[in-house]
């Protein structure tokens, strides 16, 4: 009888502890990924071809 | 009791030597403390000695002052793309390891800015006339070309990417990021921007931008992510079967406490 009973609360412990080793698992394996972002203007003379004029009408002058 | 005399006078000197020493290192340690708090009308004092040292070397003397004509006509510049942009990137701080994510980096309109260049003359003084900037797109092709690099992860693609570049049309780029194994990554993404001309003639490549991530590739008690899912699985299984026979138990405990 005292067996019995210690076996069943032995084997109470045990799925318990499975139980939750497994489901924390389960929980960090499907947890959606977090993403970051960053947003940078982009100054208009970068979307300039790279001559510049400034520096050819100075030479010229 | 020779010696008993001398420890006074040893006391004496070395309390005088103390007093000195502070004496001598106060006026430092005042200037030290009160130099941040000087006020800013004080600093040009400081930089006058500087003047002395500059007209010692030999600067161009202006021989002829140059009078620009008046902005009737529109100024002509070198080839513009004709819109503001903005660059966007989205990037997964952490990633389990095993696992994969994307990284993407966008060119898009930036709506807030309209590009209105004006033609600035003679110091502060705006004509006001509109500068004629040649569109960039109608004399080249332009294309957006970007690159990630990050040692360690796997990058698909790990090559160049290209897209056509065209008016007021997004380029997005995607990244497809794997870490094999746990720990910090440092990466690099870069975009430039290569400019064919439609005559022919010489491309010219410019960079638009290099961003700095870092990206940290994760484990749960040594597991990756493909493991820890087959393992989570399994052993709710387990612990279900485990657990099953305390099912009944467990309800009539949670019915108890629920009458009361």
């Amino acid at each position: 009888m005292y067996n019995e009973l210690m076996i069943k609360k032995l084997r109470l412990i045990l799925a318990v502890l499975v139980l939750l080793a497994s489901i924390s698992l389960l929980i960090w394996a499907s947890w959606p990924l977090l993403s970051e972002s960053r947003v940078v203007p982009i100054p208009p003379n970068d979307l300039q071809l790279p001559t510049p004029s400034a520096f050819i009408y100075f030479w010229t002058v | 009791m020779i010696r008993n005399l001398k420890i006074p006078y040893i006391l004496l000197i070395g309390l005088g030597l103390f007093f000195l020493v502070q004496a001598c290192g106060a006026p430092m340690s005042g200037e030290a403390e009160s130099a941040p708090e000087e006020p800013a009308a004080e600093a040009p004092a400081e930089e006058e000695p500087i003047a002395p040292m500059a007209t010692e070397m030999p600067l161009p003397v202006p021989t002829a002052t140059l009078i620009l004509p008046p902005p009737t006509q529109a100024v002509t510049v070198s080839p513009a793309i004709p819109e503001q942009r903005r660059l966007t990137l989205e990037w997964p701080p952490r990633i389990r390891t095993g696992d994969s994510d994307i990284v993407r980096l966008t060119l898009e309109i930036d709506d807030s800015g309209n590009i209105v260049p004006t033609a600035e003359i003679e110091g502060h003084a705006v004509s006001g006339e509109v500068v004629s900037i040649p569109n960039l797109y109608e004399t080249h092709q332009v294309l957006a070309e970007a690159r990630m690099d990050m040692a360690g992860v796997q990058v698909i693609p790990a090559e160049i990417v290209s897209e056509p570049l065209l008016p007021g049309e997004t380029v997005t780029f995607y990244w497809s990021v794997s870490p094999a194994e746990s720990g910090e990554y440092r990466g690099t993404i870069w975009l430039y921007l290569r400019y064919i001309p439609r005559q022919g003639g010489e491309e010219i490549v410019k960079t638009i931008s290099a961003q700095f991530i870092e990206i940290r590739a994760t484990t749960f008690l040594g597991a990756k992510a493909g493991p820890a899912r087959v393992a989570g699985a399994i052993g709710s299984f387990i612990g279900a079967v485990l657990g099953f026979p305390f099912v009944d138990d467990f309800l009539k405990f949670l019915w108890k406490r629920f009458k009361r």
